[in-house]
């Protein structure tokens, strides 16, 4: 009698989780690799500061916690613009993909406004005394998070136009997919990112 | 193992109606998306890179050679850098810089990997082509840019970088430093930044590819062991090059933006003290070490998946513990990442976490014996054919050998305190890292040429190119071993002018004697190449009598790889000199008596009204706010 070779499980789940979607999550791993790299650095530094009595400690700019704020609730625009589009609920998507959009466009002037307040504290990326590094790190993790967060706002866009054409439905939620699991990882990251630099200062 | 089991979207019709388009020229050879053209474009680039690279190892060799003598040459060829024929010591610094880099990013990462990769993942999981093949061709484009603006540096009157492979600061992070510190060093970081998107791009693909579109019955104990090197390189490459970019970044800023996250308290020649402050330039060498012990098997393991299908297919005979030889290159993955400060025991580091890095460094011995062994197993008692590609990688096992227990002295913190930056590490990665994985590429080109190019490369060539090579190799590196525990320094200049080490005078002569018929043995090989291309011999489908799928495929190159459907998988990829069979091998695809029937997913519709559906999309963009508030109809 012959056998049948059993599918595994990545066939069964390939409407959901098919390549496109693994390469997400694959970038999504690499990006992870660039800020653990960036924490692991800061936190190196900080025990060389602390050791040779150089290291400035500072209160993060109120800011970076509006933004974390605003990141949070654009996450849960990103899932019902989801929702939406896996319940075919098609005419709602476009417009809560819009509003993920201008939140997200918030969060980049927040954190603008949060340099200039870093820059009201007299603390800029280049560093006058030795403790300031600290200050350096500040600017240089969130603005790798910043880029990431634009290249977001890119994905997002595509994701309007091509709900406004109707391309995002049940049938067709990749790319939809794609834009919330990143959106998501940008929001975890920026949540882990002011927390560490919060707890670990 | 589960069986990934993928629905042939590109089905016989679509090829067909591909078939019918025939692509421009410049879609075909130049923006191709088809990622054996791909492959082709990675290894004449690798090559092209490598002639530059041994180039530049030759030329400072002269120097070490004969330190006193004038070639006038030199002049002709570098003008102001080889002034009355001498080398500069700058340039020489910056040959050594250039030289490291090329070889291990662009030939033996780029080159190898990428080469590889390419054409074998799609072909041996039975995969049309890579997941996304416009991420790949943007792969292959920033690479060669990265290559195009390394090699750009030669023109700047500065010259190139020259603060070794590695770019430590503070020579690479102050520009007035030397004269490599300035526009040199900012396009090797230029260059390196485009190399780390290209292999993340790459590697993103690959790991892709192989763990979703294999072929039915493809299981992962199924997979050749050049897939299983090549899948883990990538995830070694995904997980360790982002690491070396925020290394980079933090360089960049070092340089451009008033930032001392490497600096502090340096007083420069000329300038006077600098402001930066509290910065540690050990903060870098971490950071580029969780990328560069990575990278060294992210440059040895695929050579060393080569090597097993070669050895295998050319001994006849199953690989030695295929289980053991996977588990092998998984331990050597997970190990290489906690193992990179062993680079670093004479930075200051806390003895006890010198002890820790000692330890799970000399750990790794034990895996890379494993496959010791095991292709040594392989090879014994083999029905072997001594073909080029064979020889390559029987030479690859032993430079493994040769070059892999030298680690074991230098893994050990207080052996290295001696032997740190001597020549023993360069005979140590030179042939453990360079040769051994430059041994594991020839036998690739040797053995997968009729597929690439569907001809055969002449053997008689091929067998002079490998022993010449491997003479030279030894001739090289072996007596560097000596020099080294003599406490003779890597990257000086010129050591006539230290009476200690005049006694290596009459060595370094012979490795440069060596050295030079080494580069000469290449020509036989560029010769080789490019005459088979054009001259060749030509290819039957399967010249090897190999099982693994790629040899299914037509000798000619179709879109899509194979016509009609992909073949299925029966078995494993090392089913050679079975007895229950007349012929000597048993190709994956061919089915067997008893075998199981193909498998057909079942398709999961679903059904939406808005499939295909028209409507002018402003219009739904503005009624989508209003139906925020509306309840669905």
């Amino acid at each position: 009698m012959s056998q049948t070779i059993q599918p595994s499980m990545s066939s069964n789940k390939k409407s959901i989780f098919n390549e496109k979607t693994f390469i997400i999550w694959l970038f999504i791993v690499a990006s992870s690799m660039l800020f653990i790299a960036f924490s692991s650095a800061y936190w190196v530094h900080k025990s060389d500061g602390i050791r040779n009595n150089a290291w400035f400690e500072f209160e993060l700019p109120i800011q970076f916690w509006i933004s974390a704020i605003i990141v949070a609730v654009s996450s849960i625009f990103m899932q019902l613009a989801y929702k939406a589009a896996s319940k075919d609920d098609v005419y709602k998507v476009p417009s809560l993909l819009t509003i993920t959009f201008i939140l997200g466009v918030s969060f980049c002037v927040s954190q603008f406004y949060a340099y200039f307040a870093l820059v009201d504290m007299g603390l800029y990326l280049s560093n006058k005394e030795a403790g300031e590094i600290s200050a350096s790190f500040v600017y240089v993790i969130s603005g790798a998070h910043l880029l990431h967060i634009i290249g977001g706002l890119v994905l997002l866009f595509v994701a309007i136009i091509k709900s406004s054409r109707l391309e995002v439905h049940k049938k067709n939620l990749v790319f939809i997919n794609i834009c919330k699991t990143y959106w998501h990882f940008l929001g975890i990251v920026w949540i882990f990112l002011i927390l560490f630099l919060y707890f670990a200062k | 193992m589960s069986t990934a089991i993928i629905t042939d979207t590109h089905t016989a019709d679509h090829h067909g109606h591909h078939e019918h388009h025939e692509p421009s020229f410049i879609r075909k050879y130049v923006f191709s998306t088809d990622h054996k053209m791909i492959s082709k474009q990675f290894l004449i680039t690798g090559i092209i890179m490598g002639c530059l690279g041994m180039g530049m190892s030759l030329l400072f060799r002269l120097q070490l050679a004969w330190p006193d003598q004038s070639f006038p040459f030199l002049e002709t060829l570098l003008g102001k850098w080889a002034k009355d024929g001498k080398l500069d010591p700058n340039y020489y610094m910056a040959l050594v810089t250039i030289h490291g880099t090329i070889m291990v990013f662009y030939v033996l990462t780029a080159g190898l990997s990428g080469t590889f990769s390419n054409l074998l993942i799609p072909l041996q999981v039975g995969a049309r082509d890579m997941a996304s093949p416009f991420m790949n061709m943007l792969s292959y484009w920033f690479f060669f840019m990265s290559s195009c603006v390394l090699m750009s540096s030669f023109l700047v009157e500065t010259g190139p970088a020259s603060s070794g492979w590695t770019v430590y600061p503070p020579l690479s992070a102050l520009s007035k430093a030397m004269p490599g510190s300035g526009l040199g060093t900012t396009l090797w970081l230029v260059a390196i930044i485009l190399f780390i998107v290209s292999s993340l791009l790459g590697g993103i693909n690959y790991i892709t590819t192989v763990l979703n579109m294999r072929t039915q019955g493809m299981s992962m104990n199924r997979l050749p062991l050049t897939i299983w090197a090549f899948l883990l390189t990538a995830i070694l490459g995904l997980l360790s090059f982002p690491v070396l970019l925020g290394a980079g970044l933090l360089l960049i800023f070092d340089r451009s933006f008033g930032t001392s996250f490497y600096l502090s308290d340096i007083h420069l020649n000329g300038v006077g003290a600098l402001t930066n402050s509290g910065g540690s330039p050990v903060l870098y060498q971490h950071l580029f070490w969780f990328l560069g012990h990575p990278e060294v098997y992210i440059i040895l393991m695929p050579a060393l998946g080569i090597s097993s299908e070669v050895i295998s297919t050319n001994a006849r005979k199953p690989i030695f513990g295929y289980t053991a030889m996977v588990i092998s290159l998984i331990g050597i993955s997970f190990l290489s990442f906690i193992v990179w400060g062993h680079h670093m025991f004479i930075t200051g580091m806390n003895p006890f976490l010198g002890t820790m890095f000692m330890y799970v460094t000399l750990i790794i011995a034990v895996p890379s014996a494993v496959k010791t062994f095991n292709y040594l197993a392989t090879l014994w008692k083999g029905n072997i054919r001594f073909t080029p590609a064979m020889m390559f990688a029987i030479g690859l096992v032993s430079l493994f050998i040769s070059g892999g227990l030298t680690g074991i002295y230098l893994g050990n913190a207080a052996l290295d305190i001696q032997l740190h930056d001597s020549y023993f590490v360069v005979a140590h990665f030179h042939l453990v890292m360079g040769s051994a994985s430059i041994f594991g590429m020839f036998a690739g080109i040797y053995h997968w040429f009729p597929k690439m190019f569907g001809k055969m490369m002449n053997k008689t060539l091929g067998s002079l190119h490998f022993w010449l090579t491997f003479v030279s190799a030894y001739l090289v590196f072996f007596p560097m071993h000596f020099m080294g525990l003599a406490g003779v320094p890597r990257r000086y200049y010129q050591f006539s002018l230290i009476p200690e080490f005049g006694i290596w005078m009459d060595v370094n002569i012979l490795i440069t004697v060596a050295a030079i018929l080494g580069g000469l043995a290449q020509l036989l090989f560029i010769y080789n190449f490019f005459n088979s291309i054009f001259r060749g011999q030509k290819a039957t489908q399967n010249p090897w009598l190999s099982n693994t799928l790629e040899w299914s495929t037509p000798v000619k190159h179709i879109h899509g790889n194979w016509e009609g459907d992909i073949p299925t998988v029966y078995r494993g990829p090392h089913e050679y000199s079975r007895p229950d069979r007349e012929l000597d091998y048993f190709p994956q695809y061919e089915k067997g008596d008893g075998e199981p029937e193909h498998y057909h997913a079942p398709s999961t519709q679903v059904d939406t009204a808005f499939e295909g559906k028209k409507e002018k999309a402003s219009a739904v963009f503005f009624s989508s706010f209003a139906a925020l508030f509306m309840k669905k109809a």
